[in-house]
């Protein structure tokens, strides 16, 4: 039998009352931590959230394979242990929500975990189920994030999301993109809708969301989640290929993958991204980039000049 | 299928090169002893064809049909669809072809035999191939003996020794029954290339050689 997991995360009642009034980055030790994390408040309710997140796009759909669904639980261990929060999943990435669940469960529901997934589908009518189902593979009673996967059937999606809000059974509703597809639908849908996130595609080299995505959520007090922080591997894979340059220390970065997440979750308006990773090692060194100081608006330029011209 | 608007081949893989290899490791692991059966069938079916009377043909045709439709049970619904969504439509195309060789067999239409004419030779080529290239190409790339991918166990050495099987019969082309097996080496050709499993190259190049194969058939020169 499932276990299901506690309602609500440890963490939010005793934070919510002073991270609203800190509107920045801050540091805070969790149970189990090895060390601090630095945290961003979401902008509506000022709920603190460790600015990185674990995404499971690939890296967690590994069927029913005992081997590597344990692999897979020692990179959630890993990511609790070293302050993780945020885990991205969807109904899209095959059996990657069952596999969490499976970890989740062996790991005994982490009390920091915000649980967020997505509804993907093109009928409007399947949300509740979708979400019901997801709710059965990760063994939660509730998630705390619920998003529009790449705007499918929005309009009908967050009609429901809003209703699920209201009636408890989600904490925040929120809607994704990725790989800089339909900027301009997303922007109508943060004039027009009360989100509470955005989920986008943003790192050293992938700027778009920059120019107006950002602004606008700063200005909508709306939370934003950066996926594809390595270009899905790609950006980091050819990084490494380079010697990590020496003023990088500078900046707080000891290796390649803090050097391009700490680009990511400096920027004012980002809440957290989220690397996926299928290796402990590697969660490691992303749950470092979570660590320490964080570079200033004129070092940030310099890391995107320094990485797009690599 | 809305849901799936917009998105590019690359953005199809859902599952690393590990999962896909273990996928192989753990179905081995179920079918063994299969791969005895597996191997002995190949060989009867290699000897048998060489001049198959109508009798032997109609047998080789529907063992070969009971072996895609075992696949699209055993691998495509009980494994592949574990980490990928489209894997139910693979199982309903191998299927699909299991039927398609059962009805053909019966009906006496296929009749196998080695020295038709140069394209049977290609067939026999590529029958070889799939039972002894196909692996040992795997292998030899540092893929596991366990995941070792069978000619009657395996989707990729099963498509492609039908394509060759199809080729040696009846000296005249039977395109129905090379569609799937061609779309299927296309799709998993697609596959290997997102990887980054160039080993798996042999399965595209074998489907172009029998297409190849076919078409000079159906043209003339190679009658
Ligand atoms: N539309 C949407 O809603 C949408 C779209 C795209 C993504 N997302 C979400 O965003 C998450 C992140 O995006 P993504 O998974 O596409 O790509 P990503 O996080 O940019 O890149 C993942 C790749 O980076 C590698 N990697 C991770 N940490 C590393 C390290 N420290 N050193 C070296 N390599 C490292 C991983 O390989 P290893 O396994 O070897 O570490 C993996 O291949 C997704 O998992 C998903 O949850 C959402």
């Amino acid at each position: 039998m499932r276990i299901i997991a506690p309602l609500s995360r440890r963490r939010f009642l005793g934070a919510l009352g002073w991270a609203i009034a800190l509107g920045g980055i801050s540091s805070g030790f969790g149970a189990n931590r090895e060390r601090p994390v630095n945290t961003k408040p979401v902008p509506g309710t000022g709920e603190p959230l460790a600015v990185i997140g674990m995404g499971t796009w690939i890296t967690f759909n590994v069927g029913t394979d005992p081997l590597l669904r344990d692999e897979r639980t020692e990179v959630l261990r890993t990511f609790f242990e070293l302050g993780g929060e945020v885990i991205d999943s969807s109904p899209m990435y095959g059996s990657a929500e069952a596999v969490l669940g499976y970890g989740l469960e062996k790991l005994g529901y982490p009390p920091d975990l915000f649980a967020a997934t997505k509804v993907w589908t093109s009928s409007g009518a399947e949300g509740r189920s979708q979400v019901a189902e997801s709710r059965r593979l990760w063994g939660v009673e509730r998630f705390d994030l619920l998003q529009v996967h790449n705007l499918v059937a929005w309009r009908e999606h967050l009609q429901t999301l809003f209703a699920m809000k209201e009636e408890g059974r989600v904490r925040y509703v929120g809607i994704t993109t990725s790989h800089g597809r339909r900027h301009k639908d997303l922007e109508a849908i943060m004039r027009s809708h009360p989100v509470d996130f955005v989920q986008v595609t943003y790192n050293a080299v992938d700027r778009e969301v920059e120019s107006r995505i950002l602004p606008l959520a700063a200005e909508r007090n709306i939370a934003v989640i950066a996926n594809r922080p390595y270009r899905g591997g790609s950006l980091i894979d050819k990084v490494q290929r380079h010697p990590l340059p020496p003023w990088a220390e500078d900046c707080g970065c000891r290796n390649w993958p803090e050097f391009l997440l700490k680009y990511i979750v400096s920027h004012p308006a980002i809440t957290c991204a989220i690397p996926a990773t299928t290796q402990v090692e590697h969660m490691r060194e992303n749950m470092g980039a979570a660590t320490g100081s964080l570079p200033g608006a004129a070092m940030r330029e310099r890391i995107s000049a320094y990485v797009r011209d690599l | 299928m809305g849901e799936w608007q917009g998105y590019r081949l690359e953005d199809l893989l859902m599952f690393t090169p590990e999962v896909y290899f273990r996928l192989f490791e753990r179905y081995n692991g179920m079918v063994w002893p299969g791969h005895l059966v597996a191997f002995s069938v190949a060989i009867w079916m290699f000897v048998g064809t060489r001049d198959s009377g109508p009798r032997q043909s109609r047998w080789i045709a529907g063992v070969l049909g009971a072996v895609w439709l075992f696949i699209a049970w055993a691998f495509f619904l009980r494994y592949y669809a574990e980490v990928f969504l489209a894997a139910p439509w693979f199982a309903a195309g191998f299927a699909l072809q299991g039927l398609l060789l059962v009805v053909a067999g019966g009906s006496g239409r296929l009749r196998f035999a080695w020295r038709v004419d140069a394209v049977a030779g290609v067939g026999i080529t590529l029958l070889l191939y799939s039972a002894l290239g196909h692996p040992l190409v795997g292998i030899f790339a540092g893929r596991d003996w366990n995941g070792v991918e069978l000619f009657l166990l395996a989707p990729d050495p099963t498509a492609i020794g039908t394509l060759g099987l199809l080729l040696m019969s009846s000296g005249r082309n039977h395109w129905v029954l090379a569609v799937v097996p061609l779309l299927w080496c296309l799709i998993s050709g697609a596959t290997s290339w997102v990887m980054g499993a160039y080993s798996g190259l042999g399965i595209p190049l074998a489907a172009v050689v029998a297409l190849a194969s076919m078409a000079c058939r159906s043209l003339g020169p190679c009658r």
